[in-house]
């Protein structure tokens, strides 16, 4: 090894050594607290006791489903509504500056706020229910909050997470030069054509980006799902946080449902890109 | 098809749909916040009967509002200076040097951002009983900083690959020692980075929710955990309110006071802040 | 076979105006070269009739169809890109069969479509690659193959060689002519290269800041430019003002800062005071040889610099006063102009040196342009 190789790696240390260590730390913690050592109320042995206990628990494969569905809706929602801004915004007009900061807007509010003012809006003597009730579409205001579908959750994912995706796609869809659409209208291909033969592959890397990191987020959420989820099913790092909190053997149990939420936002998120990547080859393709 | 024409369309159906997610909520919200607690705000008024400030004295006066303002002040400024001391050497090396592994190193870096928040927290702070530390303050600062050392790691080396060699060997073609070498080829470049990732790092402490609720609850409150207090099942709008506007007014200014350093930069792309 | 029929067209952007008063009527299956230096309206004009930047005003007929409202993709051209716009995701045989898929034709006739263009612009081998993966020649044959493959009326061509080294870009030129010969299409070729105008061209249209100077045969181009921007943009030219002083049939004697000199015109020059030009290669060195019949014109000049280039050698000349002219009547305003001479090989001729030049009358020309 040189020396300035060496160098190179010795100023990691500090860094990402550390988010190394850290996060290596962190994981094989919950490693190894799922299979029974560092057990707070116990003796610390190795058992599958809790990895059998959990898989039972019904509770979990619910949580699991309503994780996933909830991350690939989310997902999929936000660069459906992020695709048609960013091509609007490829070339700049009037006020087009403007649009755009407008739209990434939500990247500064807060999560649990935005939670806040969804609730607000949507709650039992919110805003929304004084306008329909004034309108007349009802009679008296109806409940919205905490619906069963997750609905509020996933609007308010989308809320959060398009203005990224909108980000992320927007300098995507700058970076195909015109020539390259042009040509491609020259020959013969309509709007839709050039959007699936050209401007989706050609900027399959920042979709599958977004895609990625709106899933392992939704995949993981916690504030949302409090606020404004359902009340009778919950998200994964719900179930981790009461188990954790409720249960005698609590460390040991929410460690494996930590580290199936883990998995469920690797595998998740890279089967949702994989999956992507294909249907969009086979659409150029076609 | 007219183009401007339909432009303008467009942009004023987005503009008003942005009033309707944006501007509507948070003038709710103020609204909220100016209830008078002695004339509640409830179906059939359609605007509060009575406005007044009496909320934000009573909740300065009753709640932990002060201590968790006090908290979340005190931490931020603490994380971002040892997050970006700390992301300094990498960033260097990462805008700098060419070494083997140096791709899968800036991706590695990434790491805590695509863990899910809450399993960093919970074994953290599970790895903190092990430890023995109990000190809150300790406990999320350490958490805290390493969280955030990735984007101050992504904002410096752009930084860092932005000094130009040239400047460099004309300083010390001219004479210039390594003194400074840095202050005509490195600083100037290097500031506006340092600020904007210090700022940025601050207002993410601040706003750090995960971390912060699991390591300090139920003793250390900051500013998201009093607000969580108030949302979920005993939900307190007003209250709810309140805290709100002092958790996002004063970070859309330090925002923008970022966007400013980072002005030609994507400072999303780079922060993915969410 | 399709015709272009471009009407009072201008085209603005803002207060820009990138197009003023066009009119060209180009017959099917010529070739049209619109040539000019950057930022003339060259490309402009191109993209218009692509379809691309829509007429402020005016009108545009391609195969005798208004194209008002007809969007890029229903016009029957193809663009050949200066960039080569070539689909970085799809293979050499995708980038190819783009169009004809876009025309809905049945997999077997692509496929056949396919073949044919292969060999046409010689890609047979490189079906499979993708274009990062070429040369530029070979990009460049893709971008022409895709242009070819959805069979226009007609090619436009936007700087196609600009990106070429020299060499290839004389076979490509070559190349160009033939499929155009070949296939008979009518092609508009953008170029700010005047020797691959000339090369190239049924018709050249010059233009020069948005409007267009002169249209015409390469020959008429290059030996009847009507005005000192054409006569200079295409080739080497020396042009003098003159102020026309006798006539004696169609010979003219006109006043120069070189002193009087004899023009031997058909065409009448079209005013008293006016512009002559000819080209380098026009006059000799040997001015002790003058022809007896005393219309040439010989001046003594000294060399003041002098390149040799292998096919010809190329000399400015600093031209000395005539010393029987009355130096009252040399045109005062104008102060005195280097010349350029190329002749044939090597010519023996010093830097310093003082040699007697000959312009034969003939090669002498009028410019239709007053001062």
């Amino acid at each position: 090894m040189n020396k300035q190789t060496l160098l190179a790696y010795c100023l990691l240390l500090p860094g990402l050594g550390l988010i190394i260590v850290f996060i290596f730390v962190i994981i094989s913690m919950a490693l190894a607290q799922s299979v029974g050592y560092f057990n707070f109320s116990g003796s610390s042995t190795f058992t599958w006791q809790f990895w059998q206990q959990i898989l039972a628990d019904h509770q979990l494969s619910r949580a699991f489903f309503y994780s996933l569905k909830i991350a690939t809706i989310s997902a999929i929602l936000s660069v459906s509504f992020a695709y048609p801004l960013a091509l609007w915004l490829r070339d700049p007009f009037r006020g087009s500056q403007f649009v755009s900061s407008l739209l990434k807007a939500p990247l500064l509010v807060h999560g649990l706020v935005a939670a806040f003012l969804y609730v607000n809006f949507i709650s039992f003597n919110g805003f929304l229910n004084q306008i329909f009730v004034h309108l007349g579409l009802v009679s008296r205001p109806i409940r919205m909050q905490n619906d069963s579908y997750g609905i509020g959750v996933i609007i308010l994912q989308v809320w959060k997470q398009m203005p990224f995706a909108l980000l992320l796609l927007t300098g995507a869809v700058q970076s195909i030069g015109h020539d390259i659409t042009d040509a491609a209208k020259d020959l013969g291909a309509g709007a839709w054509t050039r959007f699936v033969k050209i401007i989706l592959p050609l900027t399959l890397k920042a979709l599958q980006a977004a895609l990625i990191i709106i899933f392992i987020g939704a995949a993981g959420d916690y504030s949302f799902q409090i606020v404004a989820g359902p009340i009778d099913v919950s998200s994964l790092a719900q179930l981790m946080l009461r188990i954790q909190a409720n249960d005698a053997n609590g460390w040991n149990l929410s460690a494996t449902v930590a580290i199936l939420l883990m998995l469920t936002a690797l595998i998740g998120s890279a089967l949702l890109a994989l999956i992507t990547q294909q249907v969009i080859k086979w659409g150029a393709k076609r | 098809m007219n183009k401007p024409c339909t432009n303008r369309l467009i942009t004023l159906l987005v503009i008003g749909f942005c009033c309707i997610s944006l501007v509507l909520p948070f003038s709710l919200a103020m609204l909220w916040s100016l209830v008078d607690p002695g004339h509640p705000w409830s179906y059939p008024h359609i605007l509060p009967p009575v406005l007044s400030l009496q909320r934000w004295v009573d909740i300065w006066t009753t709640t932990s509002l002060p201590q968790a303002l006090l908290h979340s002040y005190l931490l931020a400024p603490c994380v971002a200076l040892c997050s970006v001391l700390l992301a300094l050497p990498t960033a260097y090396a990462f805008g700098r040097l060419e070494f083997p592994g140096k791709q899968a190193a800036q991706l590695i870096s990434l790491l805590p951002l695509i863990v899910p928040s809450f399993v960093v927290a919970l074994f953290f702070s599970s790895l903190l009983n092990v430890l023995g530390i109990y000190s809150r303050f300790l406990g999320i600062l350490i958490g805290q900083t390493v969280l955030f050392i990735p984007y101050a790691i992504r904002i410096l080396s752009v930084s860092f690959s932005l000094i130009r060699q040239e400047i460099i060997d004309a300083t010390r073609d001219l004479g210039g020692g390594p003194i400074t070498v840095f202050k005509t080829a490195y600083l100037p470049v290097l500031k506006p980075g340092l600020l904007a990732s210090i700022i940025m790092i601050f207002i993410l402490s601040i706003e750090e929710f995960a971390i912060a609720f699991v390591v300090g609850s139920p003793d250390f409150v900051t500013v998201p955990t009093i607000l969580y207090s108030y949302l979920g099942y005993n939900f307190i709008r007003s209250n709810a309110a309140v805290v709100s506007l002092i958790l996002v007014v004063p970070n859309i200014f330090l925002m923008l006071l970022m966007e400013r350093f980072l002005k030609a930069r994507n400072t999303a792309v780079i922060t993915g802040k969410g | 076979m399709t015709s272009v029929l471009i009407d009072s067209v201008n085209v603005r952007f803002g207060d820009f105006e990138a197009l003023r008063n066009i009119s060209l009527n180009i017959d099917s299956g010529t070739f049209v070269t619109l040539l000019g230096p950057s930022g003339c309206g060259k490309t402009t004009l191109l993209k218009t009739i692509a379809g691309f930047t829509p007429l402020s005003s005016g009108k545009m007929l391609i195969g005798g169809k208004e194209t008002h409202n007809l969007p890029p993709e229903k016009r029957d051209t193809a663009m050949c890109f200066q960039s080569y716009a070539l689909f970085p995701h799809l293979s050499v045989a995708n980038n190819l069969l783009f169009g004809p898929k876009q025309k809905k034709l049945s997999k077997q006739d692509q496929a056949t479509r396919l073949q044919d263009i292969a060999s046409q612009v010689s890609l047979t081998s490189q079906l499979d690659k993708f274009p990062p993966e070429l040369s530029g020649g070979q990009q460049q044959r893709v971008a022409l193959g895709r242009a070819l493959a959805i069979q226009p009326g007609i090619m436009l061509f936007d700087e196609p060689l600009s990106n070429l080294d020299a060499k290839l870009r004389d076979s490509v030129r070559f190349e160009i002519r033939q499929l155009q010969k070949q296939q008979g299409f009518t092609a508009i070729y953008v170029t700010h290269d005047q020797a691959e105008a000339l090369a190239m061209s049924d018709i050249v249209v010059v233009m020069n800041k948005g409007a267009i100077e002169q249209i015409g045969s390469p020959n008429d181009i290059y030996h009847r430019p009507i005005n000192r921007f054409v006569a200079d943009f295409v080739g080497a030219a020396n042009i003098l003002p003159a102020q026309v002083l006798e006539q004696h049939g169609n010979l003219y004697r006109v006043q120069t800062a070189l002193g009087q000199l004899q023009v031997q015109s058909d065409q009448a020059p079209i005013a008293k005071q006016t512009y002559i030009f000819w080209r380098p290669e026009d006059m000799c060195f040997d001015g002790a040889n003058a022809s007896p019949n005393g219309q040439d014109n010989i001046f003594e000049s000294r060399i003041i610099a002098k390149t040799f280039l292998g096919n010809i050698t190329e000399c400015l000349l600093d031209p000395l006063p005539h010393s029987h002219d009355d130096a009252n009547t040399t045109l005062a305003c104008d102060k005195k102009p280097s010349i350029r001479i190329q002749n044939l090989g090597f010519q023996r001729a010093e830097e310093g040196e003082q040699v007697l030049i000959r312009v034969p009358s003939s090669n002498i020309r009028f410019l239709a342009e007053a001062f």
